[in-house]
Formats: structure tokens, C-alpha cells, sequence
């Protein structure tokens, strides 16, 4: 019975665990400038791939956030659907600090998903 | 930036930067505000017009295939679409109660689809191509002209700036029917400044099917005409680095449209028509009868546009930000329509010419009071024969095979010229309440009147969530009574042209053969009339939906003067004449929109209508002077034929997150209509029966395309005989104009979109 009920508990745990990791937000920097480039994100969003659960742009900030489902997406994939919608998108974590909109410090981008950074600003 | 260009403009389009403050507008409406597109509601209200304004936007133009403009006002009580009658199968409008003519179309602020066009204008205008639509109601802005008298309707196409590359839409339904949209904006600029869209529909009835689904009531008769259709068009736009806007464009439109019996092909009827007419010999009356019924339309439709907009140095700010500069636009357009068709015998040929030029500058004198003034002209020249043959066999002894025959032959010629000029005065009082006062001064040579066309809109915001609006004016309109009743030559009647006629002169039916028609005709009388109404919008909180709202209003148009053309006074004839007899119509309709839970929303809305014209009475002279009737003074006021008293409209529409799937489905109502007979005993007139329609969508995004689904006409309704006399179409007894209900039954269709960016 004490058995079955530590197995019980690491099952729920893990399960936890894995809820989590399913579903990832990330921004992406873009050069979106004005609201017809986002009227037109959020009627293609089906564009964007499987298993995206939100999307939320900020024109002012040229920024598009996906929430999704890491097993059926992925950053890559999210990029090359935003550029079949004429979108150019780098995930700001990709991004360096200066360059974003607003402002993040190292530290914020360092918990972000790490990986080489790109020189956004000429984008922008 | 600088906004550069402020025109009043209604802003629905999805292709339009509103965030840049270089706003680019196509259109220009009197408005004072940004039209904020609801993210769900396809038909909704505007908050901001100053006049009762429905908004069409695309995603109300998706809930259905929406082929032609005609589909697109399915969901709409405000506008009703019928058929002009069973053989040409042209679709028609009604707005307040009265015909589609007397409704002002738009094409972004320019006025179109007017003169020989209008009958089959609505088939002209693919639902693809366009982004939005406003139904307005009443009478519109003297800015555009004199003509809107129950309403006006502005479309608004996709526009050069739009971001799809290239834009696919094919449909096909179950009569095999396939349709092709693609449009393509192209940018040669990356700020879009210098941008073109080029804009293609094809359409083919392909007969595929057994000729029985063709015929669905077996009287012999195509339920609709086999129709082959191409339109073309190419917008362009250049915003110059001065501030000069340019816009210009350019459409073609080339329609085939087969009617009549199954068995009546293109070329082989066409060849025997001519073949009938070229030995036809007027004194023996002699040559082999058509041996079956047939109509053929071959249209042509071409026109062309240029808009230049220039700001002005006059800017006046509120010390807040907002800005608001003079301008001057010159607007130009020129279209030329040709058509040729006949019906069994009957016949007519025509084409139009008109060219008009609008120079229009807009003053601010403060924040929010403007001043528009302006000068236009036009021409329009028309030129066109309508042939009335009834060719009916009398058989004599001494002379077999003998037919007499009865001819009318009215020549069209309009030659018509008017200048006019225009102020209108726009303001808002501590943004409560806004006035828009417009005069308008016309003379036309051809009427030889002068037109003076006062205007009057008023909205009062009482509360942030109850608004009043009023509004009154006239509005004039040339009639053209052939080609906006063209169904009166798909029937065995006699037309008579009675405007020759003034009461107590004597019309001679028994001698029609006399009556020809002067070199030019003799209806130089504009129609004239009043319209007055108002509107109450209240926006309540109903549920979890802040924003639910219900809406009542009234409308009355009063005829001083209109083109009369009815088949009931004199058994057997179609008399068109002028007249200021009787001739109104009292509507009242009610509007709700609700969205009871996020991305289900609830659109109802009723509409009733008092329609009566007056009759002429005739007195009918002694046996001595053979049969004849004269026209009196006398008239009997009656309900107005074929205008359906109610029409109700519900439609529920439900979309799933980033809409994804979408489900719409919509519900008709419509109401009896007082079907004429040609008996010339107005007793004997009849009502329709009441009867429903239910059409459902479902539409599924897929990549970046979109598939969708849907059936048009669920319960299978249809009327039964819209064609009387169909066993003799070549006898005095045949009316295809009598159409109040569906003449196809349950369709089935799919199609899908598909955008490349």
C-alpha cells in the first residue's frame, strides 16, 4: 500500500513535470509596424503550426508572443510560419539586450532560452 | 509623422494602416471617428455614423459563399434580394420597401452601377473582391449626389496595400457550377506608396447535370439561365512624397446568360431568331414561327476611375494632439455598358455612355466643424431600341396560315447633361451631438429642371450608450422604365408607353401598331420624392456581454413624382407613365446583436413594411369607336405588388479560438407579398404565402487556407409556378414577371481560400 502510494505520488509528480515543460511562451522581436500586419498574425494562426495555445502581438512593442505546445512546435517552425506571413521574427532571447523593445538586462535574457544572439537592431 | 491626409472617411478596411498617421483612405463619407472593427461581429451597427448605418465586414461577408454582392445581404433585413423574374434570373434589391433602383451603390464613395447597368449591377460585383460594405439608410450626403432616396450602399474593395500576394478562391456547388476569384496586390514600393491589385472571377453554369435538375417544378423552363460570366479589374495607388494621393482603376465586365425552354441552345436559337426576323414580311405577315421559347443577354460592362487628393496648408488643432487639414480632390469616372438581348420576340438593344467629374474641397473651421463644398457634372448618353412583338395566328378560310402580328418599336435616346454644386456643413457640439447640413443645386438639360436637394442629418448622443438619429431630404432620379423592368419583355404582354397620354386622351389597344414611340421619349419628368426618418440605439449589458445592443427604426418615403410601370390596370398591357399619384412606403425594423459567450454572437432583426401606390382608373369609351380606354385622374390606392410586408432575419455564428472552425447558420422570415394579375381586376390579386429559409457554413482553417462547407436553402422552399402560361410562351398568357419566392431550391456547395503573403 506504502508502495503504491510513493509510485501514486512520483506518477503525479512527473506528470507535473511534464505539464510544464509541454508548453512554452516565447517572444519573438519582429518588424511588424503597424495593426493590419497583426490582423493579419492572428487570422493565420493555423500558418504558425500545430499546437499553439496563444498568440499575442504588441504593434507598439513589435513583438509576437506564442504560447504552444513544445511535442508539436518549436521556435524554428514558429519563425518559418511568421515568414510565410511576410513576417520577419527572431526570438528575443536571441536578441541582444539593447536591442529590444523595451529593454531587458542580460540577466532576464540569460533565463530565457539561451542560444547564440543575433544583432536585431538592423531589423528594427 | 504628420497625419497628412484627413478625409472623412469610414475606415473598415483590413488593408489600411491606421496605426501610420499617414492615413491612406479610398474612401470619403461623411464620418467623424475610426470605425474599430468588432473582432466577431460580422453585420453590426455603427456607433459613429451619423446616419443608421450597417456595417457589413468580412468576416459577415464569409458567413456564407457570398458569390456576387447579391448573396452578401442574406443576413440583412435591411435589404431584400429577389429576382427581377424567372427567365433572365437578374437579382434586385429592395431597401424600405421600394425597388434597388431607388438605392444609391457606392464604389468607395463614388457613385456606380447606375443607369442601363443597374439590373444586373449585383452580378458584377464579385463577394471576393470586396472587404466591407455599408448599408446606409435614408437619404445620404449631398457630396455624392441627389440620387440616394431610401439609402445608399458603399463597397469597399480590397485595396493595393493589401498584404496577399495572391488571393485564391474557388467554389463549386451542385449544379456543378464552378467559380475562380484570385486577386494580387503588388507592392513596387516597400512603404507601399506605389501599389497595384489586380482582381479576376470567372464563372461557368456547365449544365453537367441531367437537364431535369435544371427544371425542378417540370414546366419546361430553366429555373435560372445558364450564365457565363468574366470581370476584371486593376486599382492602383500613389502617395506621392509632397502628399498628393492618386488612386485610378479600371473594370471589364463580359456576361452570357442563356434562358428560357431546356431545349433552346445558344447558337441555334440565336441563328433562328435572326432567320425569323430577316424574312418575316411586314405586309403578308408571313414566316415559319420560333418553335421554342428562348431569352439570351450578352453584356458588356467597362469603366474607369481617377482620384487625385491634394492637402492643403489650413491646419486647425485642439491642443490635444489632434490635427485636421484642408484638402481638394477631383474625382473622375467614365463607364460604358452595352446589351443585347431578347425574350421569345421581344427584344432589346442598347448601350450608355456617361462620363462625370466631382471637384470637391473640404474646410475645417474648427476641431470639429468642417465645411464641404463642391462642383459636379455628368453626361450620360444613352442610345437604345425595345421591340414588342406578339405574333399570334388567326386563321382564315380563304387564307391559311395566316398570322397577325402586333409591333411596338420605342426608340431610346437620352442625351442628358447636369451640373450642379454642393455645401454641407458638418459639426459636433461638446461631442454630443453632431449636424450635417448639406444643399445641393442640379440643373439637368434633359428634365429641363433645376433640382434643389436639401439635406438634414442629426445624432444625438443622449447617454455614452443611447444614441437618437434623425434625418430628411429629397432625392431625384432619372427612370429609365425599360431596362429597370426588363422582365415586363419576358412576358405575352402588350407594352404601352402611356407617358404620351395625358388623362382623357384615349389609348387605342386594339391598333397598338400605331402607337410608335416619338424620335425621343416623352418621360422627361424626374422622379422626385421625401424621405424623413430616425433611429433609437440603446447599448446595454446583457450577461457578460457589455456591449449587447437594440436598435429601433422608421423610415417614410413620399413619391411627388415617379415612373409608374405595372401590369394591372388593363388586362393583357403594361402601361409605364409619370405621375404624382399615391405612391409611399412606411418601414419600421428592429435590431439586436449579442454576444452571449466569447465568439458566439446572436444577430436578430425584423422589418415591416406599408408599401401602396395609386392605380390609374380608366374608363373604358363606346362600342361605336371600337374598344379604347382613356387614363383618367381617377386612381385606387393598393398595396404595392411583390414587396413582402415582413422579413425576419436570425443569425448565429460561433467561431473557436483564432477561428479555427466557424459555424454560422441563418434563419429568413419572409412575409407575404400581393402577387399581381394581368387581369386588369385588382380584386383578383392574391398574397403569397409566408415561408422560411435556413442556410448553414462551416468553415475550417487550415494552413493558410480555408475550406469551407455550407448548404444555401436547407428546407428545399421554392415557388412553385413562377412562370404562368409556360405550356404557350408565345401567347398573350405567359408572365415570368410574377416572382416572389426562391426559383432554386437546396444547394450544396464547397470552396476554399487560400492566401500566399
Amino acid at each position: 500500500m506504502i508502495a503504491l502510494l510513493i509510485s501514486l505520488g512520483l506518477g503525479w509528480a512527473t506528470a507535473r513535470d511534464t505539464k510544464v515543460e509541454d508548453v512554452k511562451t516565447t517572444v519573438f522581436v519582429t518588424d511588424i509596424h503597424c495593426e493590419s500586419c497583426s490582423t493579419k498574425i492572428m487570422n493565420n494562426v493555423p500558418a504558425l503550426g500545430k499546437g499553439i495555445k496563444d498568440v499575442v502581438v504588441s504593434v507598439a512593442d513589435k513583438t509576437v508572443a506564442v504560447t504552444y505546445y513544445t511535442s508539436k512546435n518549436s521556435d524554428e517552425k514558429i519563425v518559418k510560419g511568421l515568414r510565410s506571413l511576410h513576417v520577419e521574427a527572431t526570438p528575443v532571447a536571441q536578441c541582444k539586450p539593447c536591442c529590444i523593445v523595451p529593454p531587458v538586462t542580460p540577466e532576464q535574457a540569460q533565463k530565457m532560452n539561451a542560444g547564440p544572439q543575433t544583432d536585431c537592431c538592423k531589423d528594427n | 509623422m504628420r497625419c497628412l491626409f484627413v478625409f472623412m472617411v469610414v475606415l473598415t478596411s483590413l488593408g489600411v494602416c491606421a496605426t501610420n498617421d499617414d492615413v491612406l483612405s479610398d474612401s470619403t463619407v461623411a464620418l467623424h471617428e475610426v470605425e474599430v472593427e468588432s473582432s466577431m461581429s460580422g453585420n453590426y451597427l455603427s456607433g459613429s455614423a451619423v446616419e443608421k448605418r450597417e456595417m457589413i465586414n468580412s468576416i459577415g461577408l464569409k458567413k456564407m459563399a457570398c458569390c456576387t454582392l447579391a448573396e452578401s445581404f442574406e443576413n440583412s433585413a435591411t435589404v431584400s434580394v429577389g429576382y427581377s423574374d424567372a427567365v433572365t434570373g437578374a437579382r434586385q434589391i429592395r431597401m424600405l420597401g421600394l425597388a434597388g433602383v431607388y438605392t444609391q451603390f457606392l464604389d468607395e464613395s463614388r457613385p456606380t452601377m447606375r443607369g442601363l447597368v443597374s439590373p444586373y449591377a449585383l452580378n458584377y460585383t464579385p463577394g471576393d473582391w470586396l472587404r466591407s460594405i455599408q448599408v446606409s439608410k435614408g437619404v445620404a450626403s449631398v457630396t455624392t449626389g441627389h440620387e440616394a432616396i431610401t439609402g445608399q450602399i458603399n463597397l469597399e474593395y480590397r485595396k493595393p496595400t493589401d498584404d496577399e500576394r495572391l488571393h485564391v478562391n474557388f467554389y463549386l456547388d451542385d449544379m456543378l457550377r464552378p467559380e475562380l476569384n484570385l486577386t494580387s496586390a503588388i507592392h513596387f514600393k516597400q512603404d507601399k506608396s506605389l501599389s497595384t491589385i489586380i482582381m479576376v472571377h470567372g464563372s461557368i453554369d456547365t449544365d453537367w447535370r441531367e437537364m431535369g435538375a435544371m427544371d425542378r417544378n417540370h414546366d419546361n423552363f430553366r429555373d435560372l439561365p445558364n450564365t457565363r460570366q468574366v470581370d476584371v479589374a486593376n486599382r492602383w495607388l500613389w502617395l506621392l512624397p509632397n502628399g498628393i494621393q492618386l488612386r485610378w482603376g479600371a473594370r471589364y465586365t463580359a456576361e452570357d446568360r442563356l434562358g428560357g425552354q431546356l431545349n433552346y441552345h445558344r447558337q441555334s436559337g440565336d441563328a433562328e431568331r435572326q432567320l425569323f426576323f430577316e424574312r418575316f414580311d411586314a405586309e403578308s405577315g408571313y414566316a415559319k414561327p420560333l418553335s421554342v421559347y428562348g431569352s439570351h443577354v450578352t453584356n458588356h460592362d467597362a469603366s474607369a476611375y481617377l482620384k487625385v487628393a491634394m492637402p492643403l496648408r489650413h491646419i486647425v488643432t485642439d491642443g490635444q494632439g489632434g490635427e485636421w487639414q484642408d484638402n481638394v480632390a477631383l474625382v473622375a469616372d467614365w463607364s460604358h455598358f452595352d446589351t443585347r438581348s431578347y425574350f421569345g420576340y421581344n427584344g432589346y438593344n442598347a448601350h450608355e455612355n456617361s462620363v462625370s467629374l466631382n471637384l470637391r474641397m473640404d474646410h475645417y473651421l474648427a476641431p470639429h466643424s468642417s465645411l464641404a463644398v463642391g462642383v459636379q457634372g455628368r453626361m450620360n448618353y444613352v442610345r437604345g431600341a425595345m421591340l414588342n412583338f406578339r405574333y399570334r395566328p388567326i386563321m382564315l378560310s380563304a387564307m391559311p396560315n395566316h398570322y397577325s402580328w402586333l409591333q411596338t418599336l420605342l426608340d431610346e435616346h437620352l442625351d442628358e447633361r447636369e451640373i450642379g454644386a454642393y455645401a454641407e456643413w458638418n459639426t459636433t457640439l461638446r461631442q454630443r451631438l453632431t449636424l450635417v447640413a448639406g444643399m445641393r443645386v442640379d440643373y439637368n438639360d434633359w428634365a429641363k429642371q433645376w433640382l434643389v436637394t436639401p439635406r438634414l442629418h442629426v445624432k444625438w448622443d443622449i447617454t455614452p450608450r443611447t444614441t437618437l438619429r434623425a434625418s430628411g431630404g429629397m432625392g431625384y432620379r432619372t427612370p429609365r422604365a425599360i431596362i429597370e423592368n426588363l422582365g415586363m419583355l419576358a412576358t405575352g404582354l402588350d407594352i404601352i408607353n402611356a407617358t404620351m397620354y395625358l388623362p382623357g386622351r384615349a389609348l387605342f389597344p386594339n391598333d397598338v401598331t400605331d402607337l410608335k414611340a416619338p424620335g425621343k421619349r416623352n418621360y422627361n419628368n424626374l422622379e422626385k420624392a421625401l424621405t424623413v426618418g430616425g433611429s433609437l440605439t440603446q447599448t446595454f449589458t446583457l450577461g457578460r456581454d457589455q456591449r449587447a445592443s437594440l436598435s429601433l427604426d422608421y423610415f417614410h418615403t413620399h413619391f411627388l413624382r415617379s415612373l409608374f410601370v405595372t401590369q394591372e390596370p388593363l388586362a393583357g398591357y403594361v402601361l409605364f407613365y409619370n405621375s404624382g399619384a399615391t405612391n409611399y412606403t412606411n418601414t419600421w425594423q428592429l435590431d439586436f446583436n449579442w454576444t452571449p459567450v466569447e465568439r458566439l454572437n446572436v444577430l436578430a432583426t425584423f422589418r415591416y413594411s406599408q408599401s401602396r401606390v395609386g392605380l390609374p382608373m380608366l374608363a373604358q369609351g363606346g362600342p361605336e369607336q371600337g374598344v379604347y380606354y382613356l387614363l383618367t385622374n381617377e386612381t385606387q390606392t393598393v398595396e404595392r405588388a411583390l414587396t413582402s410586408r415582413f422579413k425576419g432575419v436570425l443569425n448565429l455564428s460561433y467561431a473557436t479560438r483564432f477561428r479555427i472552425w466557424v459555424f454560422d447558420i441563418t434563419g429568413q422570415l419572409n412575409g407575404p407579398m400581393r402577387v399581381p394579375v394581368a387581369g386588369g381586376n385588382i380584386q383578383e390579386s392574391y398574397h403569397s404565402p409566408t415561408y422560411g429559409q435556413l442556410f448553414a457554413q462551416v468553415t475550417r482553417k487550415i494552413g493558410h487556407a480555408e475550406v469551407y462547407v455550407g448548404c444555401e436553402n436547407i428546407t428545399d422552399y421554392r415557388q412553385k409556378d413562377p412562370i404562368l402560361g409556360a405550356d404557350d410562351p408565345f401567347g398573350p398568357q405567359f408572365n415570368s414577371m410574377n416572382v416572389w419566392g426562391p426559383l432554386m431550391g437546396r444547394k450544396f456547395y464547397v470552396g476554399v481560400r487560400w492566401n500566399l503573403y
